[in-house]
């Protein structure tokens, strides 16, 4: 502060207010992510344990643990080139420093948008909260009430979803509102996973199996076409057991960092301005290290988050 | 918040209306508003209360008597209320009671309107140490007023599912992500709204807790150590910590109740969903009891949030008023930052019959009856500082001595929900809202009203009318006593909380008479308020001009004019010692203040 | 208009009024009486001493016991009351005497102590054993009322083994009933009972809102819902759990009845948490056959009757709210 300390009365603390406060501030946000993640883990130790069903695989909910590291490296080189600037800015290089804000700033975006593409695919796989088959052990509760009830959306979707690729395949005995031309009786060269649906959509027809079942199905369907890539891809619904916690999960703890990552950038472009109008000067200094140690907080947020969600 | 800290160019008062009591980054004027908001906000709490009781006492008369008191009701009940009011109406009652007095009374009031005015002012800094984020943390509060106001008017109206929210009743949606609760009709929008009205309150706790801590920490006066600070800062720091950590947990927790309602997640959901008759949710997987695990984590704080300030607030008014120094300082300290220690591990006592494990029920219950001890500590303290002083008997004084006596009853009732086989039939029935109301009623507002008479004075430079004031304490004694001590009764009884209607249950029938003494006893408490109300806004005009130290205290907020002007001080203060300098023997002053040298005694 | 209804010549509506106007004598009374704070506090504490002493006997107190543990929490409760009664009086009388006091002797100023370090440890050290003492003596009725204690016909980790219950019953909490469903008595035991919590069997027997037992059974309780959380409480038995949505929570009790009870105790059943806006109509009833050949006799002819009706009811007596 401000105030004249006699002398012989030493000042308290060393720390300039602002850090100082910035610590705390970031001993909350340690808080925000600690009660996520271990929700998280909670949740996620609690529904294993619950039914025997394995947390999702990685490739069964399309996470690809490999542009997650690439993710991770831009961020860590995000964080370091902010680290670089405020480096620049105290020996004196105003250019230099704004040079890495923006080096910062681009690295910060392309996570973001990395983080966009993979959202995105999530999207078109419907892996939403809510929106994924489940798969509940048979006998159960659970499968009982996801039969009755909660799965009747997940069916839905699977009839929309193979309506318009496969119903052209059936016979136009089953199915009349068809054009008859375009039906051949029964394609000789349907590769299995067409097979597979086939079959699936004349089940989903004849109303015998429930939602549960028909999951159990998809998730059939869809290991088998994993194991041979060869034949073309039908678009599926998601089918994962836990998905929905799962999917839930995903998008809150990403998207909690996805945010603090967007008020960072939101400074760092500040930041950035001023440095582009050369406005930027050792008098910014603390501004710039309070930004860059909201930034590498961020940074390590990440790396607490990555091997949880993409990894383990 | 980075931006470097400098109070030369905030000398100069601002000028404007606006700049100067609407957007002021002035601390006193801030924590003046949250001062008013407060008590608008205790005004409906108080209201919403009276409902309730009334509801309880006359089950079946209870809407009669309503529209024979205010004919107005009368065209706008429902009709197919059919003469009672509904049960759903009365979940919202008591949930927007308990909600609208914890978020918006207790917590602003207490942190927020005193918390704002005397930490700069005890501490001998010229403000805050971010003024800007300290005029943000009360603009926050105002998405909050509107969100939980609105909440009355949306479809369905305002949240009807307990202060604590437990999911599945608060969470559950149907799967086309319709607001509409299958759950309950007061679960709906209202519930969302409630949601994102208490992310707020956090927030901008959040923010004043920094603000605080950094405060306490950097902009003390010279020669104020930590050891010289008035016990007030004391309690506001901890309480700031508190805030500070047990906050953000429960900001994740209502984010993912908000998504489980809007956006189809599943965290508290079990697997398959849940099933409402008709209606059913979409497929879960989660844990509800996840949720009272968060809530808990940040809602037991909550309790000590709500008192210490309080605790610190009646130690520095009780030193004053009975002319003795404060008995076992230090003590006192770490009695509160243990009681603010503790408190993170106890959650779980609020928990014991939620089906958790029981054996961390046996964990939960030794941390929760550690607790007791510093409580025990601080109480003692305190009678050995009034023990043998010069009492005065000013309104302040008397609160002061009923937080005290009334502290007492609620943590010893404290003791029998902690022992775990004795809280099996406790947990849950009116042996729980007489002790939560012996803490927060006759304990926090007692405090609040005692720091309101002491502090009026400093921040209005008008005293308060001493003869109202205790005009208002000696019926709001009686009758705060009348209403909450049954409550022990009934819950001893079995009686569960949040029913409708009690006579319903054959067990129940014996103490309906003492509901009805209670339902009355609490109406003509809520218009003795009025007193307190009348007095509070008429002494802003009509009050006796306050001198700089009307009450001969220490502390250096009295150092300053009455009220204090923008900046604060004259010129900065050199604190010398402690604020507990009482019983001195000077010619003619019997206290040292905290800047006075010893010559200058006179 | 029912105000009519209200009976204003009830002690329930005078004496608050009275005592209001009490206490703002008491206020005028303090322009000339100094000691008429003291007064105030004296008479408020005095009061509610008097209401807690006065309460049993005028029937304001713990229900009659009915299980086999609930001697021992009431006797933890009144440990517990004595204990905190006798610091209550202590704490209370010292500022009593103190509003009494209210002032030095004339002549005297009050004494600039800060602290005294024995007197701190006697009320650091004092307190600290009776409540370790507290804690310690609960922990047995604890452990015994969740299953954990030496009740050799439960296991000791209730999701896996086998009880030897004499009664096995599931309670489905609903909005708002609870739904019971018995296993047949006569049916050999179950391996898992937890299993069995999900899955009826043909032969079960379901009731609504009414929970039969005779004294002395080991009842074994499997709490479950269907919607949201509801709370199964019999205030006889000092008994009160949670039901967690997606969860079997098992608890259990053994019904005592007075010796020589001869007819049907009915006992209420209520629901202690939250569970919507007629959460409190949810009321069953517990049933304490006088002997086990009467709860037999019972159990068969409503076997006969559900065998009859060869479906188990779809509701109960409560009218349900519709959406």
């Amino acid at each position: 502060m401000t105030l004249e300390h006699p002398p012989g009365t030493p000042r308290p603390v060393r720390l300039d207010a602002g850090r100082f406060a910035l610590w705390v501030f970031l001993a909350t946000e340690v808080m925000f992510f600690t009660a996520l993640i271990a929700s998280y883990l909670v949740l996620r130790a609690g529904a294993v344990a619950r039914d025997g069903m394995p947390w999702p695989r990685a490739q069964e909910v399309h996470v690809d643990p490999l542009i997650g590291l690439i993710n991770t490296f831009v961020l860590i080189a995000s964080s370091g080139c902010a680290m670089v600037a405020c480096k620049l800015l105290a020996s004196g290089s105003s250019r230099g420093a704004t040079t890495a804000v923006g080096l910062s700033f681009v690295l910060g975006c392309v996570f973001l948008g990395v983080k966009g593409y993979e959202y995105r695919s999530k999207y078109n796989h419907g892996l939403l909260p809510g929106q994924i088959g489940e798969l509940h052990p048979s006998g159960t509760q659970a499968r009982a009430r996801y039969d009755q009830a909660a799965g009747q959306v997940f069916l839905d979707t699977v009839k929309a979803r193979l309506e318009p690729e496969i119903r052209p395949l059936m016979k136009p005995s089953t199915n009349s509102k068809v054009a008859s031309e375009s039906q051949p009786s029964l394609i000789p060269d349907l590769d299995p996973a067409h097979a597979l649906c086939l079959e699936l959509l004349k089940e989903l027809d004849q109303r015998k199996l429930g939602p549960g079942a028909i999951a159990e199905k998809v998730y059939a369907i869809q290991a088998a076409n994993e194991a041979d890539r060869s034949h073309s891809h039908i678009h599926l619904p998601a089918v994962a057991p836990h998905g929905n916690l799962w999917a839930s999960c995903y998008f809150l703890i990403t998207g909690c960092h996805a945010l603090h990552l967007i008020i960072g950038l939101v400074f760092l472009l500040g930041i950035l301005m001023n440095g582009l109008l050369g406005r930027l000067n050792s008098a910014s200094l603390p501004y710039l290290s309070n930004v860059s140690l909201y930034w590498h907080f961020v940074d390590l947020v990440w790396l607490v988050v990555f091997p949880l969600i993409y990894l383990v | 918040m980075s931006a470097p800290v400098s109070h030369h160019t905030d000398d100069h008062a601002p000028s404007g209306f606006l700049s100067r009591y609407v957007f002021s980054k002035d601390h006193k004027v801030i924590g003046i508003q949250f001062f008013f908001s407060s008590i608008l906000f205790l005004l409906l709490g108080g209201a919403l209360a009276l409902l309730v009781r009334l509801q309880v006492g006359y089950p079946e008369q209870a809407l009669g008597l309503l529209t024979y008191c205010f004919p107005f009701l009368q065209s706008r009940i429902p009709a197919e209320w059919g003469g009672r009011m509904s049960p759903e109406f009365y979940t919202m009652l008591f949930t927007m009671h308990a909600s609208v007095m914890i978020f918006f009374v207790i917590i602003p009031w207490l942190t927020g309107a005193f918390g704002n005015f005397l930490i700069p002012l005890m501490i001998g800094a010229r403000d805050m140490a971010f003024p800007t984020l300290n005029m943000l943390s009360y603009w926050f509060m105002w998405p909050a007023f509107i969100c939980i106001c609105a909440s009355f008017f949306v479809d369905g109206g305002a949240s009807g599912v307990g202060w604590t929210a437990y999911p599945t009743l608060s969470s559950a949606a149907t799967a086309n992500g319709d607001w509409a609760s299958p759950a309950a009709r007061h679960a709906g929008a209202g519930h969302v709204l409630w949601l994102i009205s208490l992310m707020f309150v956090g927030v901008s706790s959040l923010m004043g807790s920094i603000n605080y801590i950094t405060t306490v920490i950097h902009c003390r006066a010279p020669g104020m150590s930590l050891w010289r600070m008035p016990l007030t800062v004391w309690a506001l720091l901890i309480t700031a910590i508190l805030q500070s950590v047990a906050l953000p947990p429960l900001t994740v927790a209502l984010i993912m109740q908000l998504l489980d309602k809007t956006a189809g997640t599943t965290f508290f959901l079990p697997p398959g969903g849940v099933g409402f008759g008709n209606w059913t949710t979409g497929p879960g997987g989660g844990q509800p009891l996840l949720w009272q695990h968060l809530f808990w984590f940040y809602s037991h704080p909550a309790v000590y949030i709500m008192i210490l300030p309080a605790m610190g607030m009646v130690s520095d008014i009780m030193v004053a008023f009975c002319r003795k120094p404060l008995f076992g300082y230090k003590p006192m300290v770490f009695s509160m930052a243990a009681i603010a220690g503790l408190g993170f591990i106890v959650w779980g006592h609020h928990m014991f019959q939620s089906g958790m494990d029981p054996r961390l029920g046996t964990g939960f219950m030794l941390a929760t009856i550690m607790i007791a001890l510093p409580s025990a500590i601080k109480t003692f303290n305190w009678l050995a500082t009034i023990w043998g002083g010069d009492i005065v008997f000013s309104s302040a004084m008397l609160n002061a001595l009923a937080f005290v006596s009334m502290f007492i009853i609620g943590g010893l009732s404290g003791i029998f929900m902690a022992a775990t086989p004795v809280d099996v039939v406790f947990h849950d029935t009116y042996f729980i809202v007489a002790h939560i109301h012996y803490v927060l009623f006759l304990s926090s507002l007692f405090g609040i009203y005692a720091a309101t008479y002491y502090w009026y004075p400093k921040m209005f430079g008008r005293c308060m009318s001493e003869n109202l004031g205790q005009l208002h304490f000696a019926p709001t004694f009686i009758l705060a006593n009348c209403t909450f001590y049954p409550m022990h009764i009934l819950g001893i009884g079995g009686h569960p909380r949040r029913y409708y209607d009690p006579t319903l249950y054959e067990f129940l029938l014996p103490f309906q008479s003492l509901n009805r003494f209670m339902t009355v006893s609490a109406v003509l408490l809520g218009l003795v308020q009025i007193l307190f109300i009348v007095n509070v806004f008429g002494s802003l005009f009509w009050g006796k001009k306050a001198s700089r130290n009307p009450w001969n205290s220490n502390g250096l907020e009295w150092d300053t004019p009455s009220p204090p002007p923008h900046g604060n001080f004259d010129v900065t203060p050199l604190v010398l010692r402690g604020p507990y300098e009482y019983a001195v023997t000077g010619p003619s002053s019997d206290h040292l203040t905290q800047t006075q040298t010893e010559g200058q005694q006179s | 208009m029912t105000t009519q209804q209200i009976d204003l010549s009830e002690w329930t509506f005078w004496l608050p009024i009275a005592f209001t106007i009490f206490g703002i004598g008491l206020f005028i009374l303090s322009r000339f009486w100094t000691r008429a704070w003291f007064a105030t506090f004296t008479l408020t504490i005095a009061g509610v001493t008097a209401l807690t002493v006065a309460s049993p006997f005028v029937g304001w107190w713990l229900p009659a016991q009915g299980s086999s543990f609930s001697g021992e929490v009431d006797n933890l409760f009144l440990l517990i009351m004595f204990l905190t009664g006798l610091f209550f009086l202590l704490t209370e009388g010292l500022i009593l005497f103190v509003l009494w006091n209210h002032a030095p002797k004339p002549g005297t100023a009050p004494l600039p102590i800060h602290g005294d370090h024995r007197l701190e440890l006697i009320w650091t050290v004092v307190p600290g054993i009776l409540l370790a003492l507290i804690a310690v003596i609960q922990m047995p009725t604890w452990a015994r009322m969740k299953g954990q204690g030496n009740e050799s016909w439960l296991s000791a980790r209730y999701e896996s083994g086998g009880d030897k219950a004499d009664l096995l019953l599931t309670v489905q909490g609903r909005q708002w009933e609870w739904r019971v469903r018995y296993r047949d008595p006569s049916a050999p035991p179950l391996a898992r009972p937890l299993e069995w919590a999900t899955h009826p069997e043909a032969s079960d027997l379901h009731a609504v809102n009414e929970v039969h037992a005779y004294p002395g059974a080991k009842v074994r309780l499997l709490l479950r819902t269907q919607d949201v959380i509801h709370s199964f409480f019999v205030p006889e038995l000092r008994l009160k759990q949670d039901m967690l949505p997606g969860r079997t929570v098992p608890t259990w009790f053994i019904p005592t009845v007075p010796a020589g009870t001869s007819n049907e105790t009915r006992w209420e059943i209520a629901c202690a948490e939250l569970c919507g806006g007629n959460h409190y109509r949810m009321r069953g009833h517990l049933v304490i056959h006088p002997d086990k050949a009467s709860f037999e006799t019972w159990y068969s002819t409503a076997a006969r009757e559900q065998s009859r009706r060869s479906r188990p009811p779809e509701t109960g007596p409560l009218a349900r709210k519709t959406n």
